[in-house]
């Protein structure tokens, strides 16, 4: 099912949805809902994923290796344990900061064609 | 349950049964939070999720039923070859010309190689297993030439039909020269190589053709190799084609151009440039068309890596 050979560079660049699911799971578990709104507030409400395109994405993404579903509640206390969580796996995290930074000399190359204000002209 | 929860969840079943039955649940309880939230904003907000909620369901189980087509994916391109093997084997017997055989087998394992580095082998034996197949069925049967009265015809002899499977060397050479392609096309300066690379192939492809006749076969070798950019290397095509066209076309036709211009413009025209752009925009459609609605499966990568 998996090959020996994949490093993370072989998955970038990653589709906006799955970067955000990724980010989005990058400070803790969370549940489908959480994962929806968490991509909501980081973009300013400019994203909105439906139902389809989220749990089709976790599904892609469980396959690639980046993600796992969670067996523990963070708190069952306070949640329907009918919810189901995701979790990053290690791979995951290291294909998540690998797209970050190929974004990030993205950035660094429109700063240097002035494309975006120098870093003290803010 | 509210009425909007219930109808979302007899839409569920717009999706494939193994994807609803895994992901059902948590998308109809998903909905239900954004019902919740929608709700609001008041009846309006309800309306805007539902408009919403729709277009995301109607392009996502399109989606996910057309993942399940992977495997008319891989069929595809197992029967491709096979068939392209046939079709030159069958070329190679009708014109008895070994060159255009040659150069025919050489660009289409090419092709197959450069658009599925991973399977390059099976390409090429398939294609290649396609002309030696075509010799064993259709000389014995006499389908395209009748025996000649003072000819012995018949099967070929053992050591004839191991001859006929040196054609996997050219055709395996030909695969792992289009792996070769595009494992440089996708470095940092590939479109300078793609362009390089273009000229190259089209300098080749015309001092084969000198040696090709009928100019048929060159029309079929110009026009698959614009297959293969038009695929692979949709944005721009044009200015890597131009090469692959000209140069060829400069071969064949320079040394009557003084003759009579303007006939030989035309057959340039007719022989070169129009196969090398219809095959381009031929790739660039069937690579749309591919990625469209036989989308490749996301890569799997290695779980323990990192």
């Amino acid at each position: 099912m998996t090959s020996p050979t994949q490093t993370p560079q072989d998955l970038l660049p990653l589709t906006p949805a799955v970067f955000h699911i990724l980010l989005a799971l990058g400070d803790g578990e969370r549940h489908g809902y959480a994962i929806m709104r968490e991509v909501e507030r980081s973009t300013d409400g400019r994203m909105k994923m439906g139902p389809g395109t989220l749990y089709g994405t976790i599904k892609r993404v469980i396959a690639a290796g980046l993600v796992e579903e969670s067996a523990e509640r963070p708190d069952p206390e306070l949640d329907d344990e009918r919810r189901r969580y995701y979790r990053l796996t290690a791979f995951g995290r290291w294909v998540a900061s690998a797209e970050a930074e190929r974004l990030a000399r993205l950035v660094e190359e429109a700063r240097v064609k002035r494309l975006l204000p120098q870093r003290g002209e803010l | 349950m509210s009425l909007s929860e219930r109808v979302y969840r007899r839409l569920l079943g717009l999706y494939p049964d193994a994807f609803r039955a895994e992901y059902g649940e948590p998308m109809a309880r998903l909905f239900a939070d954004q019902r919740r939230d929608a709700l609001r904003d008041g009846r309006g907000g309800l309306a805007w999720l539902w408009l919403r909620t729709l277009a995301d369901l109607l392009v996502t189980a399109a989606r996910e039923h057309l993942e399940r087509h992977n495997t008319m994916r891989r069929v595809i391109l197992i029967a491709a070859p096979l068939l392209v093997g046939l079709a030159i084997g069958w070329i190679d017997v009708h014109n008895d010309e070994v060159w255009a055989a040659l150069l025919l087998l050489l660009s289409t394992t090419f092709l197959f190689g450069f658009i599925e580095p991973r399977t390059a082998w099976r390409s090429g034996l398939l294609i290649g297993v396609g002309i030696p197949l075509v010799h064993l069925v259709v000389l014995p049967l006499n389908i395209i030439r009748p025996c000649p009265p003072d000819a012995v015809c018949g099967p070929p002899d053992l050591l004839s039909m191991l001859k006929l499977l040196l054609v996997l060397l050219p055709a395996l050479i030909g695969a792992y020269c289009g792996v070769a392609a595009r494992a440089l096309s996708s470095v940092e300066r590939g479109d300078v190589i793609w362009w390089v690379g273009s000229a190259l192939i089209g300098l080749v492809v015309g001092l084969l053709s000198l040696r090709t006749r009928p100019v048929g076969n060159v029309i079929l070798v110009v026009g698959l190799l614009g297959l293969m950019g038009g695929f692979t290397r949709p944005s721009g095509v044009w200015r890597w084609a131009l090469p692959l066209a000209l140069i060829p076309a400069l071969i064949l036709g320079a040394p009557e151009f003084l003759g009579n211009p303007g006939m030989v413009l035309l057959k340039v025209l007719i022989n070169a440039v129009a196969p090398a752009f219809v095959g381009v925009y031929a790739g660039f459609g069937l690579r749309w068309l591919l990625d469209k609605y036989l989308p490749p499966k996301t890569p799997e990568p290695q779980p323990s890596a990192g």
